[in-house]
């Protein structure tokens, strides 16, 4: 077998421009998927990263209370069932927050903005402080009751300094409209690089202003050490809740295409808690109400996209894959005419015909690896130039930025899964050419004079 | 001892729409050790014979046997094995492997068998045949770096690595100028000596036949003279 093996790399060699042109088609096709599989993985790696500084955590839990009137509510009433389930994935959770949001209408003076609010319980959260990026003033009255932290975009557009006063005008859990006062003592520096954050007020002022009770909340953010655990460790808090209280159906958006319609209602039912849109009450209830999201299915929009340009991707590679095929086969015809000597030679002195055939598919395969190689390092020096590239910015793109810049992220399933589909149609397309190179009559092979 | 037996072999083939009949109910035998020369003009049938001696091709009636066995009953795996155990060949044109040096082609042969012979056994014997043919300062060397008759040399420890009964050489000398042809004939003519190993040429050279202890003569598809040396006497056949 070593002798085949040797045989077939040295004949790579033989006609150098030819494997080289062959295994330039092939590491061309390599690089081409290579970037733009690590490119999407990026893109996802970057959108989820923003967008979870945006909506403060990984996965969300959500309650609805039923009031006397029939309303629903947005209130976690019984934190015990919500802290069981956490309880279950301690070992996955970074951090746990508890939150009230509202939108609201910021007024100072002629001008006004609207603005998510997001109530914080500052003592619980010691780490928003040390991440929050100050532009103007300090953090130091933070604790105050009327206090606000607005950011920079939402202060430039109503034109308000640190210590000034800015209205707010929002609706309470039971849809009345309320105001409040907050002083500015600070402006934060945009997180997201979105232009879209939060303000950030004190929990129990905004519970207030959204009649809750003072200690009650709406919403437990959970960031995780690593976003991987996801899906897994909602699944783990869902069927914990799921035990002891009503819950919303769980959906798993993913990409799947193939969506029931009662989970198309709960995933916007879960979708308006966490971002206070229109209720609906389509069969009442007793108790708290939860619901269970995670970043993945807010996300399950740009997933899809994202998942179309792969399967795009994947549908050009496997295009030039058939081209770079015909060419390969095309050239192993050249070669068995250009061998047919050798192949008698061979035949004559005692080889098989597997032997035969097995040279000419291992040096297809040779050509093929090398190409892949080739390829893969290509993609990598494209990815390092084009990840130094700082894009300047305020777009929509950033979106997809992580510091301003495009990140990309080799999958190790994609990328065997390319190899592998490369490799195998390499050695089909050499497969013809071999098995007619081994089946040639010793005595005609030798006779052969061209 | 016959270890090669043609018996009334004929071989015809299809050229265009109309045949050639190469080789006309030819009958001989060969004798284990014979140092034996084909002669005969161009398209005589030499290297027709030579390729049914060698199983690389099949008659079209008849009977070839070599070592007993019937080469038409056996498979190409058959075949083949039959080949690497039994036949060396030399060819006109060497047909050398062209990415092998002249120890791997040298080599080549006793690597496609199934018999793992001991590592240092097999280079000895390697390193052997290649000083014997006077290559051993060539050993790392390409077949296209080496003279037509350094590659003929090649070729000639090439077909005896395996050891085999015969060796079949078609017209070793052809390519080559007359003194080297001398010289690799003289080299043949060694080996089949120390080795005892069956030597079957083509040649239509009076020099090189002159050298052979056995001689078939060839016209027209049929053999014209059975002539078979020997210090002591010498036995001549005619048809």
């Amino acid at each position: 077998m070593m002798t085949t093996v040797r045989i077939a790399f040295r004949n790579t060699r033989r006609q150098k421009k030819r494997s080289f042109l062959l295994g330039g088609a092939i590491a061309f096709g390599v690089m081409m998927i290579t970037l733009l599989n690590a490119f999407t993985a990026g893109l996802i790696d970057n959108v989820k990263l923003n967008f979870s500084y945006i909506i403060g955590g990984h996965i969300f839990i959500t309650g609805s209370e039923l009031t006397d009137t029939g309303r629903v509510i947005n209130s976690i009433g019984d934190d015990d069932i919500a802290q069981t389930a956490l309880d279950e994935i301690l070992p996955y959770v970074q951090q746990v927050n508890r939150r009230s949001s509202s939108m609201g209408l910021l007024i100072f003076g002629a001008k006004d903005a609207v603005q998510r609010l997001d109530g914080i319980n500052w003592e619980a959260e010691p780490d928003l402080i040390k991440n929050l990026s100050v532009t103007e003033g300090s953090l130091d009255e933070v604790t105050d009751r009327q206090a606000m932290i607005l950011p920079q975009a939402t202060a430039n557009k109503l034109g308000v300094a640190v210590g000034e006063t800015v209205l707010v005008k929002l609706s309470t859990v039971t849809g009345q409209q309320n105001l409040g006062e907050f002083r500015v003592i600070a402006i934060s520096q945009d997180q997201s690089g979105f232009g879209i954050d939060s303000a950030f007020v004190s929990l129990s002022y905004l519970n207030e202003l959204l009649d809750l009770e003072e200690d009650a909340y709406q919403m437990l953010h959970v960031f995780l050490k690593d976003m991987a655990d996801m899906d897994m460790a909602a699944d783990i808090v869902y069927e914990s809740i799921a035990a002891r209280a009503e819950v919303e159906p769980r959906y798993s958006m993913g990409l799947n295409m193939d969506r029931d319609e009662d989970l198309e209602e709960a995933q916007m039912e879960a979708l308006n808690q966490l971002f206070g849109g229109e209720r609906q009450v389509v069969e009442p209830w007793e108790g708290t109400k939860f619901a269970v999201t995670t970043l993945n299915d807010v996300m399950a929009p740009v997933m899809s996209l994202i998942g179309v340009l792969n399967t795009i991707g994947l549908v050009v590679f496997i295009i030039l894959l058939l081209i770079t095929m015909v060419g390969i086969m095309n050239t192993f015809r050249m070669v068995l005419i250009e061998r047919t000597q050798e192949i008698g030679t061979m035949r004559a002195i005692g080889m098989q015909q597997s032997a035969v055939r097995n040279i000419f598919m291992l040096e297809a395969l040779f050509i093929g690896l090398g190409g892949a190689c080739a390829g893969f390092i290509m993609a990598n020096i494209v990815m390092l130039a084009l990840s130094l590239i700082h894009f300047n910015t305020d777009s929509a793109l950033k979106f997809f930025l992580y510091q301003n810049r495009l990140t990309f992220r080799l999958v190790p399933g994609s990328v065997a899964l390319n190899l592998t589909l490369l490799l195998v149609m390499t050695v089909l397309a050499a497969y013809a050419p071999a098995r007619a190179a081994a089946r040639l009559r010793p005595a005609d092979a030798l006779r052969a004079t061209y | 001892m016959a270890i090669v037996v043609l018996q009334d072999v004929h071989k015809t083939y299809p050229l265009g729409k109309t045949e050639v009949h190469a080789v006309k109910g030819v009958s001989f035998e060969i004798e284990e050790g014979d140092f034996l020369s084909i002669v005969g003009p161009s398209g005589s049938g030499k290297s027709t014979i030579l390729n049914l001696i060698g199983c690389i091709d099949t008659p079209t009636s008849g009977t070839v046997l070599i070592n007993g066995q019937d080469t038409k009953k056996l498979t190409d795996r058959q075949l083949t094995r039959l080949r690497h155990e039994v036949l060396g060949f030399v060819f006109q044109s060497f047909n050398l492997i062209p990415v092998l040096n002249v120890y791997e082609n040298v080599e080549f042969p006793l690597l496609l068998g199934d018999a793992a012979a001991d590592k240092s056994e097999r280079r000895e014997w390697i390193e052997y045949l290649i000083e014997s043919v006077g290559l051993a300062e060539w050993r790392n060397h390409r077949p296209n770096e080496l003279s037509g008759g350094q590659r003929q040399r090649v070729a000639i420890a090439r077909a005896l690595v395996t050891k085999p009964q015969v060796v079949l050489a078609d017209e070793p000398t052809a390519n080559l100028d007359s003194k080297t042809g001398e010289v690799i004939i003289e080299l043949m003519k060694k080996m089949n000596k120390e080795l005892r190993t069956t030597f079957v040429f083509s040649t239509h050279d009076h020099d090189i036949m002159a050298i052979a202890d056995h001689i078939i003569r060839l016209q027209d598809g049929r053999v014209i003279e059975n002539i078979r040396r020997s210090e002591s006497a010498v036995s001549t056949e005619t048809s």
